[in-house]
């Protein structure tokens, strides 16, 4: 633990005692945990009901131990949403994340360009994703919708069509949060420290190696809180499926929440609702585990090539 | 019958559950029956009818945004004067106008007294005891006004808002658990200039529809025969798709033995189903399968599609007067007969529910009855846009009246009428598996065998629906 | 800021740099044209919406309709009402993140103490509960409680969606905030407290904007919490309730009802973009 009250240069800081300096961090923190801890009751409930038969319109609940377990993990239409669901996760966050830092350095050269379109670039991010999926799903119609309109593409080319739907919700939501990548990251590089990059110049390090010594690694860490937040978004994504295809067609675009949101909201099957997302919470949980761990790393590295 | 959640969470009982919670039953708070009929509301009203008989109250209803909202919402205030009671409309988006009640309703809130909903949803609300029994109120001349004339409904409507809730019984006995408000009956809408050019009239038959459908296709012109929805839901079968399989002889259900048999795999319904892909991918929307029905009526007001298969009700507003693109050319035809001449056909009602936990039950009731009356309802339709009001007497009277400028409605309607009526069998899980039938068919467009896809939803639909 | 910044080692004027920005023009070609497209769409009149491409007779009605709710559509949404709880909700949900997640991204950033890393971990994972999977039981939570369609109701439960993107992007500031700074301001007797506020919370200030404006608009967007929490929704809720019913579908009043309500996130991005452009230079920090 760093001790910040030591003397220095022979004066004397004001001291606190051990024990205050002990506990400090934990009192700083008791607020943020007691807000957050009250969703832990239903979160509970919840996990309650993937061991119960709860069907909202249907009496008679009784505990089945890990019969819906047991149901969901035999059900090839959930092994289905699970592969579209990290398709989607992986492909998206990828996406979102190399043109996200592409984008935060080319910002950062402040040329005109930049400088003028910087102001706007959040603004894809005000449109909520549900009036989002709306506005695209318009531009995607074929029969009036702009985009066929432009590209040429007739009143047979559907965007939302069983092969190519799952593309098209991963292109709207890298429209969405590519700048929620761009910007953290923007922010991130425009607070490194400057020492560092004029003493390499000043020894005739290019610009590349530059990039690849000094400022990636510094960056590392910025990018990955993104990633991290990005991704497990993306495992959840629900809002653009659901207004674009509903999950369809067939089950081309079927994710573990929008399965699990058709089980609980449209057939009153909450035990089965419930278990489809407690098994997603379990998989954004692990996930984000590992990242965390790689963040870990990654600010290590950061700290070093500072020094 | 009762959810797990339903006891009212006091402090105490928090902390309680906090401590349950961990180790285990839930259930410890599940109680024993749900209420029977001898809770119903209008056992506590007697006396002699009076429209102020609550003056004082207040009233909260939850709708979603519809031609029939919003017609009546001007009206509101008329309610008032009349009975001293206050209406808070609260308004839900259609597309999850079900989510937000299905988790008031599941969750045993009794904040809206009234909602709108449709018949479909008698089977799901009405098992649980979520809904309050109507009959016993039509039937209390202490609150219900000598003008009422419940008989004034048409038939197919008040059969179709009762049920006993026993599995494999027709809908039309047991308890009336929906009062109608404004209804649908599907048929075909089509663009009357381009067929007069053409010199052609509505099909007759299935197949010459077909034939007629990709005989107007003309996709170098963004021009398609015939839209009906292909969206992945419920509301993709229960349009075109479900009267057009009665007309031709299909069910969705067969009773044997005291158990539902699923009948999608029918030879008839098979030879059907694939037709009716075939049309879509044919004839239909390019993306047929994410339309939905404000898409296909859109499609016809734009002058893409030649055709649409769906409610009268929702493409009646599109021939109004600066309403769309073809406004003033649009007609109507009660679509191709069955075989046999049947017109069998698909209804959907929008209704009044009334929450069986609300507290101004008699409030509640006097606003679903004037709603539903004749006063009101007239001048609902008078003001141009609600159509197919529930009542013979206003669509005999005042809704005839605005017909004038809309070829073919009248007629459809009063063709289809004797033979309209919910035709879907009642189940608690109508929702689900309706919804999987959307799906097989979305897989049998995009390709699957029919036989083998339907005989699949067959198994699937018949277990689920006897489970 | 009026001299034009280098990326280290760059030069102007080549290849590389025209080629950079053709490539953030053609970016901001593909994310500002679905927003021009839908501010074109919030000017069409219903027969138009969906058979005119760019060209069309502009008409202001459908402003005018969602702001005054005069018009004959969908008369009762009160998009105004609307506009004001969500503001207050989310303003609110923002501050108390912000000043309750601040010291919490200060410890953790400042002090690696036991159990920092699976605390925070721990207050990112809340954000991982499916929103579906608690929306029954926090209805009949809220309802019990009596928090249903109150202020409070709704600002305690954004915080699922604020504070962890509040204290995670402030983690990162603090731990990269070097210690000289305070501890000069300590030897020269500050307390503590006064030490952070006076010199750790102005540095990191980029970061408190950042995530301050990105809280606000996740929390103004969510959907689902206000649909189900509250009776009359949110600006987002009231956007999608101009979509229309009964086969009838007004995507020019959705779009004109979605330009409005992406005012408010748009005027806060604009008053504290000044703190995010900010750069800072800890070189000067540095012996």
């Amino acid at each position: 633990m760093r001790s910040a009250d030591d003397t220095v240069g022979g004066r004397q800081a004001p001291t606190v005692s051990p024990a205050r300096r002990k506990w400090r961090p934990y009192i700083l923190s008791i607020p943020a945990t007691v807000i957050l801890i009250g969703i832990l009751y239903p979160f509970v409930q919840g996990v309650g009901y993937t061991f119960l038969n709860y069907r909202a319109t249907e009496g008679d609940v009784h505990f089945i131990g890990l019969g819906n377990y047991l149901q969901v993990f035999t059900d090839p239409l959930f092994w289905g949403s699970v592969r579209i669901t990290l398709t989607f996760a992986i492909v998206a966050t990828a996406l979102e994340t190399v043109l996200g830092v592409i984008i935060a350095l080319l910002l950062n050269r402040s040329s005109l360009i930049g400088k003028i379109f910087e102001k706007v670039l959040i603004l894809p991010l005000m449109i909520a994703p549900v009036i989002a999926g709306v506005i695209w799903k318009l531009m995607f119609n074929p029969q009036f919708g702009i985009l066929n309109h432009i590209f040429n593409l007739g009143s047979t080319f559907d965007f939302l069509s069983e092969g190519r739907a799952l593309w098209s919700i991963i292109m709207v939501d890298a429209w969405i949060y590519t700048p929620f990548v761009a910007i953290l990251v923007l922010a991130g590089v425009r607070s490194l420290p400057k020492e560092p990059f004029e003493a390499s110049a000043v020894d005739g390090a290019g610009w590349f190696y530059m990039f690849r010594r000094l400022m990636l690694p510094m960056m590392w860490p910025y990018i990955l809180v993104a990633v991290i937040f990005r991704f497990m978004d993306c495992l959840k994504v629900f809002d653009i499926v659901y207004v674009l295809t509903q999950g369809g067609p067939g089950h081309a675009t079927s994710t573990l929440q929008v399965n699990a949101y058709i089980n609980s909201i449209i057939n009153f099957n909450y035990s089965g609702g419930a278990t489809y997302m407690f098994i997603l919470w379990i998989i954004v949980y692990l996930t984000a585990q590992q990242l965390v761990k790689l963040l870990g790393r990654a600010q290590a590295r950061a700290a070093g090539s500072e020094a | 019958m009762n959810s797990p959640f339903t006891e009212p969470m006091s402090r105490r009982r928090i902390l309680q559950g906090l401590g349950l919670a961990a180790t285990a039953p839930l259930l410890a708070a599940c109680v024993g029956p749900g209420q029977k009929s001898t809770n119903n509301g209008s056992n506590a009203v007697t006396g002699s009818f009076d429209w102020q008989k609550v003056k004082g109250t207040t009233i909260k209803i939850l709708q979603t945004p519809h031609v029939y909202q919003q017609t009546y919402q001007p009206l509101f205030k008329e309610f008032t004067d009349l009975t001293g009671i206050q209406v808070v409309a609260d308004l839900v988006p259609e597309a999850d106008y079900y989510t937000k009640l299905n988790t008031e309703l599941a969750g045993g809130s009794a904040t809206h007294d009234a909602f709108m909903m449709g018949a479909y949803w008698v089977w799901q609300y009405g098992p649980p005891g979520w809904l309050e029994d109507l009959d016993p109120w039509i039937n209390n001349t202490a609150a219900t006004g000598s003008e009422f004339d419940y008989e004034d409904f048409f038939d197919g409507l008040r059969t179709s808002m009762k049920w006993d809730f026993k599995l494999g019984d027709a809908a039309g006995t047991g308890g009336t658990y929906a009062l109608p408000w404004g209804f649908e009956l599907n048929n075909i809408a089509y663009n009357k200039t381009v067929f007069d050019k053409k010199g052609i009239k509505p099909a007759e038959t299935f197949d010459n529809l077909i034939q007629l459908a990709i005989d107007l296709t003309d996709r170098k012109n963004d021009q398609y025969g015939i839209a009906f929805r292909g969206s992945k839901s419920w509301a993709t079968i229960h349009p075109g798709f479900m009267t057009q399989l009665s007309r031709e002889g299909g069910k969705d259900y067969e009773l044997k033995d005291g158990k539902l048999t699923a009948a999608m795999n029918s030879p008839v319904a098979v030879d059907f189903t694939k037709k009716w892909a075939d049309l879509a991918k044919q004839a239909g929307p390019t993306s047929w399968t994410t339309y939905e029905y404000p898409n296909c009526t859109g499609d016809l007001g734009d002058g893409k599609a030649m055709m649409v298969y769906d409610a009268d009700s929702a493409t009646y507003p599109k021939n109004v007067k600066g309403a769309s693109k073809i406004a003033g050319q649009i007609a109507w035809h009660q679509g191709p007969a069955g075989p046999g001449g049947s017109l069998a056909t698909n209804l959907w009602t929008w209704c009044w529910g009334m929450n069986s936990k609300s507290k101004n039950k008699l409030a509640a009731w006097l606003f679903m009855q004037w709603a539903a009356g004749k006063d009101a309802m007239n001048k609902a339709v008078q003001s141009g846009a609600f159509a197919d009001p529930v009542r013979q007497s206003v669509f005999n009277g005042t809704f005839k009246q605005t017909l004038g400028g809309f070829p073919g409605y009248l007629e459809a309607f009063e063709a289809q009428v004797p033979q309209a009526k919910v035709l879907f069998t009642p189940q608690t899980r109508f929702l689900e598996t309706t919804e999987d039938w959307a799906v097989a068919l979305q897989s049998i467009y995009g390709g699957s065998d029919a036989k083998s896809t339907l005989d699949a939803l067959v198994t699937s639909n018949t277990n689920k629906v006897n489970s | 800021m009026a001299r034009k910044e280098m990326m280290p080692g760059q030069k102007r004027f080549t290849a590389p740099a025209i080629l950079g920005d053709v490539a953030i023009l053609a970016w901001f070609v593909f994310s500002l044209f679905p927003i021009v497209w839908m501010v074109m769409l919030a000017l069409k009149t219903p027969a138009e919406q969906t058979t005119t491409y760019f060209r069309f007779s502009p008409t202001l009605e459908n402003f005018v309709t969602v702001l005054t709710a005069r018009g004959t559509a969908l008369t009762s949404v009160d998009f105004k009402a609307a506009l004001v709880s969500s503001t207050i909700n989310c303003l609110g949900a923002v501050v108390v993140s912000l000043v309750v997640g601040i010291p919490a991204a200060y410890a953790a950033g400042r002090w690696k103490f036991r159990g920092s890393d699976s605390l925070m971990f721990n207050l990112l994972s809340f954000r991982f509960a499916p929103e579906l999977m608690v929306i029954v039981p926090l209805f009949v939570i809220y309802n019990g409680l009596g928090l249903f369609d109150t202020t409070f109701g709704m600002i305690w439960v954004l915080q699922l969606v604020t504070m962890p993107l509040v204290v995670w992007i402030l983690r990162s500031y603090f731990e990269d905030l070097p210690e000289d700074l305070e501890q000069a301001a300590l030897l020269d007797g500050y307390s503590r407290k006064r030490a952070f506020t006076m010199v750790a919370l102005p540095l990191v200030r980029p970061g408190i904007a950042a995530s301050a404006l990105l809280a606000f608009i996740f929390a103004w967007n969510n959907y689902m919490f206000p649909l189900i929490l509250t009776n009359s929704g949110s600006v987002t809720v009231a956007i999608t309730k101009f979509l229309g019913g009964g086969g009838q579908a007004y995507y020019n009043l959705t779009a004109a009802a979605g330009v409005v309500g992406a005012l408010p996130p748009l005027i806060l991005a604009l008053t504290i973009q000044r703190y995010l452009v900010q750069g800072l230079s800890f070189g000067a920090v540095k012996g």
